[in-house]
């Protein structure tokens, strides 16, 4: 195990060796702050947040997880200022549905930000997500690919990275039909799960808010990280709730240990 | 001065002589004929078993009028490379506006060559005949050889032909050769007010019109387009860098003549003409008025790179035209004034290149709506029809007045399910979906949702109990009840119909 000093060089090393490749594509020096999710727990455990202009993945931890998926890049859509690009496929409508604004409006993401592209395939739903990606004008892509996961692979994570470094456009590209992702150029991924409403009290037995098990499967610096989340419409900004049991953080490799979580929430 | 062409012609291959056939008063007569079969002494109207027995080898098709509407619109379309102003002329006709456009082929005698050499080249015969008016080109490519009429010697030429030469309704035509006005010329001298009394004003009037007394503009097929550009090569081109050479060139000349008219392009149309007389053509819209050249240009890439086989050239494309179909007012465009408006170009150029790429359908907006029907309760607009901005007061209206939480997803068609409720009209202990069964530990409603009472009766939908559940794994669905237990339907069914976060 590396001690706290070796880390950190390496950290500073990490981040010298990422401004050399922005100037040597002529990117602006310094990004833009992270994009928090407004628990100031979570936000310091990632260093602030998640990076700007960078590429983020989400899977589910199984398929019925697809509406936590989404919700969860909502919310953190919702967080930011500016039009936010959607882009879902032929696919995820029948899998998942589509968007619908009304929801939207109730997560408190204004659907009036939002420019909805139906994609048939993988192929336009990447070349939608890389146009979107270099489009100033945005703050975020959210793309569900579905059909043809396969065609997101290095290569193509690679070209989406350049352009929303390019733009300064965060992209979250969503994969509710996988489990275990190939490595890609994003500089975080994400499974995600659907977690219980909290125990009565606070929301008095209903339903409660949209409620996330999220765990931080890869990211470039540091370990892996388990939050249970959930959102709160009108403060705009995730709270972090208390993980049922003694929930294990998710191993690095994403292997063997990582579905335990969903069977120990549902026998609990 | 108006100056319009006329071409007449039909496809006709060449060999043996063809001829088509159609039935007439009971009786098959030839309709068309080939250039070896008019040669041979056949014409048209004659009867087939007639003309059968003159000339034994005559080959015969059934008349397909279909065919040869279509053959003449695309004619007609690919004419459009002399001029935007193409008009049908009846069945086997067409009429060209080409006024200012002569001059672009070396003046008129120039066109005719050029027109007359691209339609052999594609093995149509045809008449051609270029006149002031219409009037006189038509009388001279249906009455005579065709040729060209110096202007102000319409009354000389049309004096000795036929007074059907007038294109006149034939009751008309054939009551004035009765009396023995015969050939136009005997109506020139005529006292007018009798000739109108007796035979109606159309004779007056055609023949005002064939002399340019009158101004009797055609009608063309398309409209003219408010802003075109063209460029013709000598040599064809085909290679994608030419084209999107020639392309941005294009968009510069519109470019600079759209601000000069404070206007922008909404749509524009690329048409490329194939040497083979056959034209490629892309449409792109443009979510707002577009004036940026560059932007233009980008559009018609984004449109060409979306073409599924690609730039088909063929023997290559001998021109280009770019023309702006829709215009639209637009200011001058505000560099660097506020952030906002930036981004909103930006934004509207986004969508415009997606959906030149996607289609036009696949980049959309939701707009809310007063109803409370959950699948008509956001419009889905197409982006690029510029009807839908941002409405970010009206969802917060109807976020205020929302009485109960909406799924994020909805499906398209609500999925059945099979759910078990404790209570007819209550919530649902468990249900299967998809083959999978949940629990369902937490449920909130109903919130009852009844079918407008102006929906078509026939439509026979049903008052739905929406549920919004929570299943043992933490998952949201909303889930609905349709039909009230016992009052509306013996045997509820339950549907999905959209997942929450």
């Amino acid at each position: 195990m590396l001690d706290e000093n070796k880390r950190a060089a390496i950290a500073v090393l990490r981040r010298d060796v990422a401004r050399l490749e922005r100037s040597a594509l002529g990117l602006p020096d310094a990004g833009p702050a992270p994009l928090g999710f407004g628990a100031p727990d979570v936000d310091a455990a990632l260093g602030g947040g998640l990076a700007r202009g960078a590429v983020h993945d989400v899977l589910a931890a199984a398929e019925g997880d697809a509406g936590a998926v989404l919700g969860f890049a909502l919310g953190l859509a919702a967080r930011l200022d500016g039009p936010v690009l959607l882009i879902e496929d032929a696919l995820s409508r029948g899998e998942q549905g589509l968007a619908h604004g009304p929801g939207l409006a109730a997560m408190g993401l204004d659907p009036a930000r939002l420019l909805f592209v139906r994609a048939r395939d993988a192929r336009d739903l990447l070349l939608a997500a890389e146009e979107g990606a270099e489009c100033r004008a945005l703050c975020a892509v959210i793309a569900v690919l579905r059909g043809g996961a396969k065609a997101y692979d290095l290569t193509a994570s690679r070209r989406l990275a350049l352009a929303a470094a390019r733009g300064g456009v965060t992209l979250f590209l969503l994969l509710p039909g996988l489990r275990e992702g190939v490595p890609t150029a994003a500089v975080t991924r994400w499974r995600i799960a659907a977690a219980p409403s909290p125990r009565p009290g606070l929301w008095a037995g209903g339903v409660g808010p949209p409620a996330f098990d999220a765990d931080l499967l890869r990211r470039r610096a540091g370990p892996p990280l388990s939050f249970r989340l959930a959102w709160s419409a009108h403060e705009h900004a995730f709270v972090r709730l208390p993980l049922s049991r003694d929930r294990p953080a998710a191993s690095a490799g994403g292997t063997g240990a990582s579905r335990a979580p969903r069977e120990r929430i549902a026998a609990a | 001065m108006r100056r319009a062409r006329r071409a007449s012609g039909s496809p006709l291959p060449e060999g043996a002589p063809l001829a088509t056939v159609e039935p007439v008063k009971g009786a098959l007569r030839l309709a068309a004929l080939c250039p070896v079969a008019v040669a041979r002494g056949l014409r048209e109207g004659q009867a087939l078993a007639e003309a059968r027995a003159l000339h034994p080898d005559l080959l015969v098709m059934d008349r397909d009028p279909r065919a040869e509407r279509l053959f003449l619109e695309g004619l007609a379309d690919w004419a459009r490379r002399w001029t935007p102003l193409v008009a049908l002329d009846g069945e086997r006709g067409l009429m060209l506006d080409i006024s200012g456009a002569a001059h672009l082929f070396g003046g008129e005698a120039g066109l005719m060559r050029d027109v007359r050499q691209r339609l052999s080249a594609q093995g149509l015969t045809a008449r051609l005949a270029l006149a002031g008016t219409a009037g006189a080109a038509w009388a001279l490519a249906w009455h005579m050889e065709g040729g060209i009429v110096a202007s102000g010697a319409e009354r000389a030429v049309l004096a000795p032909l036929p007074v059907r030469a007038l294109a006149l309704a034939p009751a008309v035509a054939e009551g004035l050769t009765r009396v023995g006005l015969k050939t136009i010329g005997d109506l020139l001298d005529r006292p007018r007010a009798p000739l109108a009394a007796r035979f109606g004003a159309e004779v007056l009037e055609r023949l005002d019109a064939a002399l340019g007394l009158v101004r009797a503009p055609i009608t063309p097929r398309l409209p003219a387009p408010p802003y075109c550009a063209e460029r013709r090569f000598a040599e064809p081109i085909g290679d994608d860098a030419t084209i999107a050479r020639v392309s941005l060139w294009l968009c510069q000349a519109l470019a600079r003549r759209l601000a000069a008219h404070g206007e922008g392009a909404r749509r524009l149309d690329l048409t490329l003409y194939r040497t083979d007389g056959t034209l490629l053509a892309v449409t792109a819209r443009a979510a707002r008025p577009l004036r940026e050249a560059q932007a233009m240009a980008d559009l018609i890439a984004a449109r060409l790179a979306a073409l599924p086989e690609g730039i088909d050239a063929r023997f290559g494309f001998d021109m280009m035209r770019l023309a702006v179909i829709e215009a639209a007012e637009r200011g001058e465009t505000q560099l660097g004034l506020s952030p906002q408006t930036g981004d909103a170009e930006d934004l509207a150029r986004l969508a415009d290149r997606l959906g030149a790429r996607l289609g036009v359908e696949a980049v959309r907006r939701v707009m809310p709506r007063d109803t409370h029907i959950p699948e008509e309760a956001a419009a889905s607009l197409p982006a690029a029809a510029g009807g839908a901005p941002g409405d970010s007061e009206g969802w917060r209206l109807f976020r205020e007045e929302l009485a109960a939480p909406r799924p994020i997803t909805l499906f398209p068609s609500p999925e059945p399910v099979e759910a078990i409720a404790e209570v007819p009209d209550g919530p649902p202990l468990r249900f299967r979906w998809r083959r999978a069964a949940h629990e369902v530990a937490r449920a909130e409603g109903p919130e009852r949702i009844a079918p407008t009472w102006w929906t078509a009766p026939d439509e026979a939908r049903m008052t739905r109990d929406y549920f919004r559940v929570e299943d043992h794994n933490g998952r949201r669905f909303w889930l609905f009840r349709e039909g009230l237990f016992g009052l509306e339907t013996p045997t509820p069914r339950w549907f999905m119909h959209g997942l929450f976060a």
